[in-house]
């Protein structure tokens, strides 16, 4: 309970110094809306052109986007510090980090709440509520729950990305965005059903990635669509997201204990 | 000339300090090459073969082409020159005896070539040993044309560079409106999605903006979408937006060297 007071005092502080440069937020914030909206912008295109995907309607799929996008967005927010923390690294910061007497993951965790990417999170609500609003059979309040736990489910997972991709600082602050296939790329992958690509492609990011669980299974479902795999995995992403972030924490610890200060 | 070339080499060498991170690069680019490769396919499948004259190989054809021109895009200005705005280096940059657009022309050049250099050919040899469907195929006959249509292209991207680091001058942090252009750029070049995919009166706009000079016009040819009437005014095309944009950097260029002020110290 204490830890939440703490990290809610310490990410304010950082807002608040974010905040002394109100213009430079502002303009984050539209830059990330614009560049995000430009993804749907594409998608819309490539529906108003072709008709449909693979069974799938625009409204069906600003759903399977909407979910991906706020999931990514929030985590991004929250796990900026672990996307910073190749510097902490590198200026020998992360020295002071262990001498204090929390933990580090809390301590990075808290050293940033990054909320330009607002403009991400605005798009990603925006078009999950046009693609739920767009449903002709309408959408029940149990079915929004699910898209709710879905969404939650994401941002542990992502998390835990960014958490195993922070990890690797440890060993090597070199060519970490070979990661960002399984972030952005991720993101981009998972707008799109999982039925359109190959299946070992399919497979990755079931088993291994499991992104497919965060929102493909679950709509699929909803939507009912013929699915080769039983009903109850609609419901997997907050137990995918949960061990994923658990995983992520593991790796963390091992590369802490790994870790050698330069000595500066 | 001799100045453009040693520029070139410079940052070729500092692009291959960086070896890893270049690999990372061409790696992430494969993959983004993938998924939209994949699901171009599973549109086509909805019972098309051809769209806006593109047929699904020649789609398959131009993302390839597009992942490995990525950096190509004119995404920022010349970094240095950001720098220097904010530290008064820029006195320095006005005071060499060369013509401050051509050198800053010849910079973005190199800014834009020397990742092509390393990253297109290694993203085209992955993308032609991919498995069936996914594989990169071109047609031998629109090589000249089309290499010829790629370097205007990149003269081009140079000359939006050059503008965009002319703006600068009025703007020090590379935020904000900095960021907004070089995406709404990409986006209406092709970068994004083929601008063939587009409605027909939306793609004939955009294929009129300079932006299509950029990417599009040389994929398009290069994947043979275009006879050889349309590929020869496409290049006039880009040959009038380059001369366009080369006139518009240097009018920008001497407006902000005008006003520039540099605090003595």
């Amino acid at each position: 309970m204490e830890s939440i007071k703490t990290y809610f005092l310490l990410a304010l502080a950082d807002l608040r110094s974010q905040m002394q440069h109100k213009a430079s937020f502002v303009l984050g914030a539209v830059g990330n809306f614009c560049a995000t909206i430009i993804d749907f912008l594409g998608i819309w295109t490539l529906f108003a052109s072709f008709g449909a995907l693979d069974g799938w309607t625009l409204a069906q799929i600003a759903v399977l986007y909407g979910v991906i996008n706020l999931s990514f967005s929030i985590a991004e927010a929250v796990g900026r510090g672990f996307d910073l923390f190749a510097g902490m690294v590198k200026s020998g910061d992360f020295d002071r980090v262990l001498l204090r007497l929390r933990g580090t993951l809390f301590q990075v965790l808290s050293s940033r709440l990054e909320l330009t990417r607002l403009g991400r999170f605005a798009q990603g609500a925006g078009v999950l509520i046009l693609g739920i609003a767009a449903q002709p059979q309408g959408m029940s309040a149990g079915q929004l729950g699910l898209l709710l736990l879905c969404i939650l489910g994401g941002v542990a997972l992502f998390l835990g990305l960014l958490m195993m991709q922070a990890a690797l600082c440890f060993w090597t602050v070199e060519s970490l965005e070979a990661f960002n296939v399984l972030t952005y790329g991720g993101v981009t992958m998972a707008g799109y059903p999982l039925s359109v690509y190959r299946s070992w492609f399919r497979r990755f990011f079931l088993y291994v990635v499991p992104l497919g669980c965060l929102n493909y299974l679950p709509a699929a479902v909803l939507f009912g669509k013929d699915l080769p795999y039983p009903a109850f995995t609609a419901y997997l992403a907050p137990v995918a997201g949960g061990l994923f972030l658990l995983l992520g924490a593991l790796v963390w610890q091992l590369g802490v204990r790994h870790y050698r200060s330069a000595g500066a | 000339m001799r100045a453009f070339f040693s520029m070139v080499k410079t940052a070729l060498r500092q692009q291959l300090q960086y070896r890893s991170a270049m690999l990372a690069g061409v790696f992430t680019q494969l993959v983004f090459g993938l998924i939209l490769i994949m699901v171009y396919t599973a549109f086509y499948d909805n019972g098309y073969s051809v769209m806006g004259g593109m047929a699904l190989g020649q789609a398959v054809s131009y993302v390839w082409l597009s992942q490995g021109t990525y950096r190509m895009m004119p995404w920022s200005g010349i970094k240095d020159v950001e720098a220097m705005m904010r530290d008064g280096r820029i006195a320095f940059e006005l005071a060499r005896p060369l013509d401050l657009y051509n050198m800053w022309f010849a910079r973005s050049m190199a800014m834009r070539t020397a990742p092509l250099l390393t990253n297109l050919p290694l993203v085209l040899l992955a993308a032609c040993l991919m498995p069936e469907g996914l594989r990169l195929t071109l047609q031998p006959a629109w090589l000249v044309l089309g290499a010829l249509s790629l370097g205007l292209g990149m003269l081009v991207s140079a000359a939006m560079t050059a503008i965009l680091t002319g703006t600068y001058f009025w703007t020090i942090s590379g935020q904000g409106i900095n960021r907004i252009l070089p995406m709404i750029g990409s986006f209406c070049a092709g970068n994004i999605l083929p601008l063939a995919f587009f409605p027909e009166g939306v793609r004939f706009a955009l294929r009129m903006l300079p932006f299509a000079s950029m990417l599009d016009a040389p994929l398009r040819i290069l994947v043979g979408t275009v006879d050889v009437r349309t590929a020869l005014s496409v290049i006039g095309l880009q040959l009038f937006w380059l001369a366009a944009l080369t006139a518009l950097g240097r009018v920008v260029l001497r407006a902000g060297v005008k006003k520039c002020m540099v605090q003595g110290g």
